[in-house]
C-alpha cells in the first residue's frame, strides 16, 4: 500500500513559489531522503505534509484519506510525527516529559505513557539524563530527544527535517545508525539533507528538490548520477553534453 | 432623523479626540511590544498641566498647547527611562504589572494630592462658537478639538513613515537585530518612539481639556479605548487606529443615544463581537 | 542548581535517604524530619490545614479572622488564574468579573429571589464558565496581548452594564438584608467570622487539591507546553485553542465561589470595587507575587498581600482614598520589576543560606 502520495502539490508565498507541481509516492516502512540545495522548498514540502503550510494546490494523500490542508495536530493523530530544523524544546519540560507527552498525545494513559517514554528515552540513549530539562542538554541529545519524542506518538510516517545539521561527526554517526533501524520497527523515515553523503548511505530511495521542482526521484546511485541533480549542485555548466 | 446624524457626527469628532491615545499606544507597541497600561494616567497629568496652566495663568488650552506638547515628551522618556527601560528582557507580565502599577500610581497622586474633584475649562477662547448645519450642531471646542488631533495624528504618521528617523523606528519594529546590525540603536530608537508617543499624550491633554473636565480617575476610559482601537486597528498601524478609533467613537455615540447608560458599553461590546469575526483585527490578514 | 527556577519547571530532586526515619529515636527530630520529606508533603499540608482550621480556637478575634477569610478568598481565586495565566500563558483581567457573577449571584438570590445564596453562587459559577468558554474559543487563536486586552475589555463591558443595572443596585451596589443565621442562607452573627474563614479555608483546600490533581493530569502537561512553544505543542497533536480554553473553564470556578462567600460576609457588593481594574490585577499580582507557575505561589502571594494590605490599615484597591493607592501602586511597580519570577523563586537563595546555617540537621531539606 502507499503511504504518502502527492500529486501536483503547488506552494505560494507571495509572489514566490516555494514549491511547483510536486509529484510524489512514499511506497512502505524505508528510508526517503529529500534533499536539495538550501531554499529548495524542503521544509515547505514538510510544512505541508504535516500541516501548517497551506497548499495552493495539488492533492496529498495519506493512506487513503486526502489531507491537503489538514492542521498539525490532526497529522500528529493521524500518525505523522516530525523533528525540527531548529530543536524546539519546552522549555519547562524535561526529557522524559516531552517523550511523555506525546505518548499521552497519542491516546496513552498516563501510567502506560510514562513506562513508553522511559523506554523510548533508553533506545535513543538519554537514560542518564531524562530527567534533565531538555532546553539544557547539548545539541546531539536534543536531537535525539526529538526523535525520541517522535517516536512516542506511534508515528507511522516520521519526518526528520535537517537532523544532523550542526552535529559532530561522532553524534551525526550515531544518529545515522539511530535512524537506518526505524524502518524495522515498521516506519516510513523522511529527512531532509542538504550534505548528499551523510544520507545516500542509508537512504533506499532520493528525492531530489531544486527551486521548488521535484527534480529526480530514484535509488542513491542512479540520482547520483544524474546530469540534472549535478547540474542543480554544481551549477549549469556541467550539464553540457 | 436628526437624532442618528447628530449621534454621527459627534462620534465622529469624539473619535478622532480619542484616536491620539490610541496612536500614542500603537507607536509604542509597534515598537517595542509592550502595552503600556499607564498611557491614560499620563493623559490624565497632561490635562492637569493644562488645567493649572489656565488656573494658575490663564492660558488658553490652545495657548498651553505646545507646552504641553514639550512636556508630553518629557514625560515619556521619563516613562521610558525610569520604568521600561530596565524591564528589558522581562517576561511579558512583568511589563504588564509594571505600567499597572504606574497606573495605580499616577491615580492614586493625583486623588491624594489633588483630590477627587471634578475640574473642566468653563470659558476657553473658542467655547460659545458653534456650527449648525440641518439638525446637527456642532460646538466649536469640539471642532478644534477633532481636527487637532487630526493634524497631530497626521504630523506623527509623517514623522514616523517619511523621515529618517521614522525609519529607523520601523526598522527595529521590522526587526530588531538586524536595525542593530547597521548600526541603530535600539535604546535611542525606544526613547524616540516614548517622545513621538509623548507628544501625542501632551496633545491630547490640551484638547481634551477644550471638551471634557479631568478627575484623577479618567486615566483608564481613555485607556481602554485606546487599548481597543489599537487591536482594531491592528498592532503598530497609525491609520488602523485612527480609523478603529472614529468606529468606536460613532458606536459609543449612537449607544448614548439610544441606550444612555450603556453607550460605553455598546462600544465595548462591537468592539468584541468584532473581534470574534475578525481576529487579526480590521486591516488584519492572515 | 540554576538560582532562579523557570515557571513550572522540575529541578531534579536528590533520593530521599530511605529508612530515614530509623533514627527516631532522638525524640521530637525524628517525626519532623519524616515530615519535611518529600514524599509525605500530603500529610504536611492535611495538618497544616487542620491546624488553620483550629487556629480560631486559640488565635481568636474578629480581625485576625477577616484576614485569614480575605486571604483565602483571594488565593483560591489566584489559584485558578494561575493555572490559565501562569501554567497556560494567558494572561486574563476577566477573573473579577468571574468573582463579581458569584458575588451578585449570591446577592441576587437573596435579595430577589429569597433563595439561598448557594443557589446564586452555583449560578455564578455557570454564568463564568460560559463567559469563559463564549471569550476563550474565539480569543484564544490570538496572540497574549489581544487575549489580555479583550478580558480587559469583558471587565469593563461587565463594570458598566452592572453599574447601570438597577436590580443588581447600579453604581450604588448592592445590600443584601439579614436573614436567619445558618450555613444554608451563608449568613452568620456579625460578631464572628469563624464561619467564613472556615468555608475559605474548606474553598481553598478543595481548589489546591483540584489544581494539584489537574496539574498531575495530562491537562497540566499540555498547558505548560502549549505555554513553551505552542507550535511544538501543535505539531504534537495537542489542539491548543481547545485546552486554553479547557483551562480557561476549569480555573474560572474557584472564583465565583469566592464572590459569593466575600459577598455574604460583606452583606453588600458594589461595582466599584469587585468590577473595578485595580481588583482584577490584585488578582493577578497575588500570583505574580507568589510566584507564577508554581503551585504554592498564588497561597504565599495572598498571605503576603492580603495581610500586608490589611496591616497598613489599606482599603480594598477600588476605595481609593489617601496614601494608600499610591503604595499600593508602587509595590506593584517593585513587583513587577524585582519579583517577576515571584517570591517563590527565592527558594533556592534562601534553602542554601539554610542549609548552610542549619547544616547540622543532616538530610533534611528545609524545601
Amino acid at each position: 500500500m502507499v503511504m504518502l502520495r502527492a500529486q501536483g502539490v503547488s506552494v505560494r508565498f507571495g509572489g514566490v513559489q516555494a514549491l511547483r507541481d510536486v509529484t510524489f509516492e512514499l511506497g512502505g516502512p524505508g528510508i526517503y531522503a529529500l534533499i536539495g540545495p538550501n531554499g529548495a522548498g524542503k521544509t515547505t514540502l514538510f510544512g505541508v505534509i504535516s500541516g501548517g503550510v497551506r497548499a495552493t494546490s495539488g492533492q496529498l494523500w495519506f493512506g487513503d484519506r486526502q489531507v491537503l490542508g489538514w492542521k498539525p495536530w490532526e497529522a500528529a493523530r493521524s500518525g505523522v510525527a516530525r523533528t525540527f530544523q531548529i530543536t524546539r524544546a519546552w522549555r519547562s519540560l524535561t526529557v522524559m516529559e516531552h517523550v511523555e507527552l506525546a505518548a499521552v498525545a497519542s491516546g496513552e494513559s498516563r501510567g502506560a505513557a510514562r513506562a513508553r517514554a522511559a523506554e523510548l528515552c533508553g533506545s535513543v540513549g538519554l537514560s542518564d539524563v531524562q530527567h534533565r530539562l531538555a532546553r539544557e542538554l547539548p545539541l546531539g541529545q536534543q536531537r535525539r530527544m526529538e526523535i525520541a519524542r517522535a517516536l512516542a506518538l506511534g508515528p507511522s510516517l516520521l519526518l526528520l527535517d535537517e537532523a544532523l545539521a550542526g552535529l559532530t561527526a561522532t553524534e551525526a554517526g550515531e544518529l545515522v545508525q539511530l535512524i537506518s533501524a526505524l524502518p524495522s520497527r515498521d516506519i516510513c523515515v523522511l529527512i531532509t539533507e542538504h550534505v548528499m553523503e551523510l544520507v545516500m548511505p542509508i537512504a533506499h530511495t532520493v528525492l531530489v528538490l531544486d527551486h521548488g521542482v521535484l527534480i529526480a526521484v530514484g535509488p542513491p546511485a542512479e540520482v547520483a548520477r544524474d546530469p540534472t541533480v549535478l547540474a542543480a549542485y554544481l551549477g549549469d555548466a556541467h550539464v553540457t553534453p | 432623523m436628526g437624532l442618528f446624524e447628530s449621534g454621527v457626527v459627534s462620534g465622529l469628532l469624539v473619535g478622532c479626540e480619542y484616536a491620539l491615545v490610541g496612536v500614542g499606544l500603537t507607536l509604542i507597541f509597534g515598537t517595542m511590544e509592550l502595552v503600556n497600561f499607564a498611557q491614560g494616567d499620563l493623559v490624565m497629568v497632561a490635562m492637569y498641566l493644562v488645567f493649572f496652566l489656565w488656573s494658575g495663568a490663564h492660558f488658553d488650552p490652545l495657548l498651553s498647547l505646545p507646552i504641553a506638547a514639550v512636556a508630553g515628551i518629557a514625560i515619556g522618556i521619563l516613562t521610558y527611562e525610569g520604568l521600561i527601560r530596565p524591564l528589558t528582557g522581562k517576561p511579558v507580565i512583568a511589563q504588564m504589572v509594571v505600567t499597572l502599577g504606574a497606573s495605580a500610581a499616577l491615580e492614586g497622586g493625583a486623588q491624594l494630592w489633588l483630590g477627587p474633584n471634578t475640574e473642566g475649562i468653563p470659558n476657553t477662547v473658542v467655547s460659545g462658537f458653534r456650527l449648525t448645519a440641518g439638525a446637527v450642531t456642532v460646538t466649536a471646542p469640539e471642532a478644534i478639538a477633532a481636527f487637532g488631533a487630526v493634524v497631530c495624528i497626521a504630523l506623527v504618521s509623517y514623522l514616523v513613515h517619511h523621515t529618517r528617523m521614522g525609519a529607523s523606528l520601523q526598522a527595529v519594529a521590522q526587526d530588531p537585530y538586524a536595525a542593530q546590525l547597521v548600526g541603530i540603536r535600539p535604546r535611542r530608537v525606544f526613547m524616540l518612539a516614548w517622545g513621538i508617543s509623548g507628544i501625542t499624550i501632551g496633545v491630547a491633554g490640551a484638547l481634551f481639556m477644550q471638551t471634557y473636565a479631568v478627575d484623577p480617575t479618567v486615566g483608564i476610559t481613555f485607556a481602554i479605548f485606546g487599548f481597543v482601537v489599537v487591536i482594531l486597528g491592528g498592532f503598530g498601524s497609525i491609520w488602523g487606529a485612527f480609523f478603529a478609533s472614529l468606529i468606536m467613537g460613532v458606536a459609543e455615540s449612537l449607544g448614548t443615544t439610544y441606550l444612555s447608560e450603556y453607550g460605553l458599553a455598546v462600544a465595548f461590546a462591537v468592539f468584541l463581537v468584532i473581534l470574534v469575526v475578525r481576529p487579526m483585527g480590521l486591516r488584519g490578514t492572515s | 542548581m540554576t538560582p532562579v527556577l523557570m515557571p513550572g519547571a522540575r529541578r531534579p530532586r536528590p533520593a530521599v535517604v530511605r529508612g530515614e526515619n530509623q533514627s527516631s529515636a532522638s525524640g521530637i527530630v525524628g517525626p519532623v524530619r519524616w515530615l519535611l520529606a518529600r514524599r509525605n508533603r500530603p500529610v504536611l499540608v492535611g495538618l497544616a490545614f487542620v491546624v488553620a482550621g483550629l487556629s480560631p480556637l486559640v488565635v481568636g478575634g474578629l480581625g485576625w479572622e477577616t484576614v485569614s477569610f480575605q486571604v483565602t478568598v483571594f488565593a483560591a481565586t489566584s489559584l485558578g488564574w494561575n493555572l490559565l495565566g501562569g501554567y497556560g500563558g494567558q494572561i486574563s483581567f476577566s477573573y473579577a468579573v468571574y468573582f463579581a457573577a458569584g458575588a451578585y449571584g449570591a446577592g441576587v438570590s437573596v435579595t430577589s429571589f429569597h433563595a439561598s445564596p448557594w443557589v446564586g453562587i452555583g449560578a455564578g459559577v455557570a454564568i463564568a464558565c460560559l463567559i469563559a468558554l463564549i471569550t476563550g474559543l474565539p480569543l484564544f487563536r490570538l496572540r497574549t496581548h489581544y487575549y489580555s486586552i479583550a478580558t480587559l475589555a469583558i471587565l469593563e463591558v461587565t463594570s458598566l452594564v452592572v453599574s447601570a443595572a438597577s436590580p443588581l443596585g447600579a453604581s450604588g451596589g448592592l445590600e443584601i438584608p439579614i436573614t436567619p443565621y445558618g450555613l444554608g442562607s451563608l449568613e452568620f452573627s456579625p460578631l464572628n467570622a469563624t464561619p467564613f474563614f472556615e468555608l475559605g479555608l474548606g474553598l481553598l483546600g478543595v481548589t489546591l487539591l483540584g489544581v494539584w490533581w489537574i496539574l498531575r493530569t495530562r491537562t497540566g502537561l499540555y498547558l505548560r507546553a502549549i505555554r513553551d512553544d505552542p507550535v511544538a505543542a501543535e505539531a504534537f497533536g495537542i489542539r491548543t485553542t481547545w485546552w486554553k480554553a479547557v483551562a480557561a473553564v476549569v480555573s474560572c470556578i474557584p472564583a465565583p465561589v469566592a464572590g459569593g462567600l466575600y459577598a455574604m460576609a460583606a452583606l453588600f457588593v458594589d461595582p466599584n470595587t469587585v468590577l473595578s481594574i485595580p481588583f482584577s490585577v490584585l488578582i493577578v499580582l497575588v500570583a505574580v507575587l507568589g510566584g507564577l507557575g508554581t503551585l504554592w505561589g498564588p497561597v504565599v502571594g495572598a498571605a503576603l498581600v492580603i495581610t500586608l494590605q490589611q496591616n497598613l490599615a489599606l482599603d480594598l484597591p477600588g476605595q481609593a482614598s489617601g496614601l494608600e493607592p499610591v503604595i499600593y501602586g508602587i509595590v506593584i511597580i517593585l513587583v513587577g520589576m524585582f519579583f517577576s519570577q515571584g517570591i517563590l523563586a527565592a527558594r533556592p537563595i534562601v534553602a542554601t543560606a539554610l542549609r548552610r546555617a542549619g547544616a547540622r540537621v543532616k538530610g533534611v531539606r528545609p524545601w
